[in-house]
């Protein structure tokens, strides 16, 4: 009776391990299948949000120019992209929207040298149909909602300099409080401008700022202008990181962006180049 | 003979080394983050936490709409897994199956869904207005997610109560109410338990619904998640602590849950011993 229940059991055993056999040789198969073109270099770009469709149009141009390379882009607000950084995440090269967060990445190390390379504004956009009949700035406060970045996202550091700026000029000439007015009436700040921007689109924020290049034929968005001496200039920031697997195609990458042709594709997409101001 | 009591003895045990090997490995994975995340803080910066300007607001506004979740699934929930568990037609199989939809399709995917729902442009929205940015979003955001796993296991918990128990019920003249809160919830009262458990910690837990669809407003829809969420952007180490705050939280809850169900099921046996002297 034992010798047969441990034939029995050993039938059993063998039966299961080729069951968990094939199990393993499955997820195995599964995790090798997506090895990938290894034909081409892969050069990682971090870069922030705003530059979504500029770096897209860039990535074509320098696939186009260097077969060999294939351009992959990690956008997210800049400050996420910086703590990423700081914490050893890998990549080629990493634009930001404004310096600080650059020299950030520089004092963690990642960095060694990096440089402006384009500038831009910003814009206050409202919805389609402009529910709330704001026609410029000054009139902000119209709005029932607004929607801006959080503090630490570049647009939203840019707008609160903005709001401080109009705050100034506004509440001097005629009194009372645009600043707090403003404030008042924000119902979100969201991580990233492209965040900002949909709650725009979508009708929910009656007003919201976000960059001058975020504003594009694509978005049913309306832009309310700024008055030119009231704006912020916006300062993009590119760097080297020093442990890319790859220096010398992220060197060209960077050598593009300061080139005629990508200046000219920068300011295609509402930028404003280095030599505009 | 000892040999066959243990399954093949030290042999049999060698051989499930592997398989017991993966179950630990498994175990290890789960619960390494939540050490790493402990180790990473100190008590002197957990109670900092707390005094963090976000904090507090955040886990009122968690605690609170969570609650306020829970109540709704479980008042709306109760009887809609009722009538799962004890219909035979193809319309209850089409109801059970689509409630259990939200927990396969991705939260940012709700997020966007209830946009479209009870946004501006919503087909509610001329006679309730807009939702996005209240507290009603994130109310709704929760009870979407959380919803299908009370129900889910409230289903399960109604189907294993015995149809003699309830016909003996009616018979000794209890109305169909009276059978249903004094028969079948005492049965079914563990995995009610259990499913209203897990339908809190996912309430509770719950990001990218509330991010895009409520906003994330400091005081009004910024839930203890994206609290997380927005002081990682600027002080890494404020959001560890911030972390372990939820976490301990709802250790808590789930532990004083479990205890209670042991409770119940102890006294809920006792009872039945005494009765049937």
């Amino acid at each position: 009776m034992s010798a047969r229940l441990q034939r029995f059991a050993a039938d059993r055993g063998r039966a299961c391990r080729s069951r968990w056999g094939g199990v393993l040789a499955l997820v195995g198969l599964l995790g090798v299948g997506g090895c990938g073109d290894r034909s081409r270099i892969a050069l990682t770009v971090l870069a922030a949000s705003s530059l979504t469709e500029a770096f897209g149009a860039l990535e074509q141009r320098f696939e186009g120019e260097h077969p060999g390379i294939d351009v992959v882009m990690i956008h997210a607000g800049s400050q996420v992209l910086r703590v990423q950084l700081e914490h050893g995440a890998p990549g080629d090269v990493f634009a930001s929207a404004n310096a600080e967060h650059m020299q950030a990445v520089v004092a963690a190390g990642r960095v060694a040298r990096e440089h402006p390379f384009a500038r831009g504004g910003l814009a206050l956009v409202v919805p389609a149909d402009n529910p709330a009949g704001i026609e410029s700035l000054e009139q902000l406060p119209r709005a029932r909602r607004v929607v801006l970045g959080v503090p630490e996202v570049p647009v939203g550091r840019y707008t609160r300099a903005l709001l401080q700026r109009a705050d100034r000029y506004y509440s001097g000439l005629r009194g009372g409080n645009f600043r707090a007015q403003v404030e008042e009436r924000v119902v979100s700040l969201e991580p990233n401008v492209r965040l900002v921007l949909a709650k725009v689109e979508l009708g929910e924020a009656d007003a919201a700022i976000v960059y001058r290049s975020d504003v594009t034929s694509a978005r049913a968005v309306k832009m309310v202008p700024i008055p030119a001496s009231l704006d912020v200039a916006a300062e993009y920031h590119v760097g080297l990181l020093v442990d890319s697997e790859h220096p010398h195609a992220a060197r060209q990458w960077v050598e593009l962006l300061g080139s005629s042709s990508g200046q000219a594709v920068l300011r295609e997409h509402g930028f404003d180049s280095l030599d505009d101001r | 003979m000892t040999g066959e009591r243990s399954f093949g003895g030290l042999r049999g045990g060698l051989r499930a080394l592997p398989v017991v090997a993966l179950g630990i490995g498994l175990w290890v994975l789960l619960v390494l983050p939540i050490v790493a995340l402990a180790l990473a803080s100190s008590p002197g910066e957990l109670w900092d936490a707390l005094g963090h300007p976000k904090v507090l607001p955040a886990l009122g506004l968690s605690l609170q709409t969570t609650a306020s979740s829970l109540g709704v699934v479980l008042v709306a929930g109760t009887p809609l897994a009722w009538w799962i568990a004890r219909s035979r037609g193809p319309l209850a199989r089409v109801v059970e199956v689509t409630v259990e939809l939200p927990i396969v399709i991705p939260p940012a995917v709700i997020g966007i869904a209830l946009l479209l729902v009870f946004g501006r442009h919503g087909p509610l929205a001329p006679w309730i207005g807009s939702l996005v940015f209240t507290r009603w979003a994130v109310l709704i955001a929760q009870v979407v997610v959380a919803a299908p796993f009370y129900v889910q296991s409230a289903v399960a918990g109604f189907r294993g109560v015995d149809d003699d128990l309830l016909l003996v019920a009616r018979t000794l003249g209890a109305t169909p109410r009276q059978a249903f809160l004094r028969v079948a919830v005492p049965v079914a009262l563990p995995a009610l338990l259990g499913g209203a458990a897990l339908c809190w910690a996912r309430a509770l837990g719950e990001f990218g619904a509330t991010l895009l669809f409520a906003g994330s407003y400091e005081g009004k829809t910024q839930t203890m998640p994206l609290a997380i969420y927005a002081t990682f952007e600027g002080d890494l180490r404020v959001a560890i602590a911030v972390a372990l705050v939820l976490l301990l939280v709802a250790l808590l809850t789930l532990v004083m849950a479990r205890a209670g169900r042991r409770w119940l099921a102890r006294s809920a046996a006792s009872a039945g011993g005494g009765r049937d002297r």
